[in-house]
């Protein structure tokens, strides 16, 4: 079998694989029941499975839409490394050789340092308040990269306010991407359901094991159960891949 | 309840990022002036991010970005580079 007879068998099997699917969107299109206003199903059913409508919309009925948004940042992370990241990663040039292509000014010197801290303290707050604020991990997590960016900006990647090595960045990404994984699938384990609310367990039903929801219960009047902890671990994520992106652009600024 | 425990995790994250703060940026003006700017976001902020606290006065802060900005300060005094 030569190439030109791989790719039409693909084709073939392209096609065979399209029109099935296509079968089942149109069933599911026909079969399809609208519930006139989607605040008529979050207004019914919120109240009883989350603190707040704001916790609902956020993480009980959307917590794969947050993952889906780690695996977007995951593969802006890949590409910004596959296109830019050949100067740094590739060993052509060291992140140590990659200064600040200008020296900054007086006014940016004695501000860049104190906002750091001033920027990062923010974005903690953003982060903890996502279950009971418009906020959450993913915002949280930006608003401390910015903090980096500011840095890198002002001073350059070789010395810059926040030390932050490529290691200190995979750690980060690591963890957040473990508390995600690993609260997901406490969740699998002990009731059934990949990322249920074990900490605040709306369903008693499922049997969830006393010392579990205590184990997970956030120390809050609230108790939003795992979902702090989940936006904690959104925030580190966020934080390392928006950090990874800008020091690979930054590297290959100087390429 | 009291949210203590948010405190408390406030500090511990701002204290792992405060770990990799690097101190030649820094002198005694610099830190001054960090914590009466926190204080003052921190007072025009209000309650926010509104957890509450059981307390018979009611407080003009949530205390969450203080903790946060201490913890770096903390992590930075404790490990900063």
């Amino acid at each position: 079998m030569n190439t030109k007879d791989i790719y039409e068998m693909r084709t073939v099997v392209a096609a065979v694989f399209l029109g099935i699917f296509s079968i089942f969107v149109l069933k599911a299109l026909t079969s399809f029941e609208i519930i006139p206003g989607v605040s008529y199903v979050y207004n019914l059913q919120g109240p009883s499975i989350a603190p707040n409508m704001i916790t609902v919309i956020l993480f009980d009925w959307r917590g794969y839409d947050t993952l889906g948004e780690a695996f977007i940042l995951i593969t802006a992370v890949f590409t910004t490394g596959i296109l830019f990241g050949r100067g740094v990663l590739g060993g052509d040039v060291k992140v140590g050789d990659t200064a600040a292509t200008r020296q900054p000014s007086v006014v940016q010197k004695v501000f860049a340092a104190p906002l750091v801290f001033i920027i990062v303290a923010f974005g903690i707050v953003i982060t903890l308040g996502g279950h009971i604020t418009p906020g959450g991990g993913f915002q949280g997590g930006s608003v401390i990269a910015t903090a980096f960016f500011l840095s890198v900006v002002v001073f350059g990647l070789r010395k810059n306010v926040f030390s932050l090595s490529h290691r200190s960045l995979e750690t980060f990404e690591g963890v957040g991407a473990l508390i995600y994984l690993c609260l997901g699938l406490a969740g699998l384990g002990l009731s059934g359901y990949y990322l249920y609310n074990v900490g605040a367990d709306f369903y008693p039903g499922l049997g969830v094991a006393q010392w579990a929801v205590n184990l997970l219960s956030y120390p809050d009047a609230t108790n939003a159960g795992i979902i702090p902890y989940l936006n904690i671990g959104i925030a580190l994520k966020v934080l390392s891949g928006f950090c990874t992106i800008i020091t690979v652009l930054m590297g290959a600024e100087k390429k | 309840m009291n949210p203590f425990g948010v405190l408390v995790i406030g500090a511990v994250i701002g204290a792992v990022l405060g770990l990799s703060v690097t101190s030649e940026f820094f002198n005694r003006k610099t830190y001054v002036t960090i914590l009466g700017v926190a204080v003052l976001i921190d007072v025009l902020m209000g309650s926010y991010p509104f957890y509450t606290w059981d307390l018979s006065v009611e407080l003009p802060v949530s205390g969450v970005y203080l903790a946060a900005l201490i913890g770096m300060l903390a992590g930075k005094a404790a490990g900063g580079r």
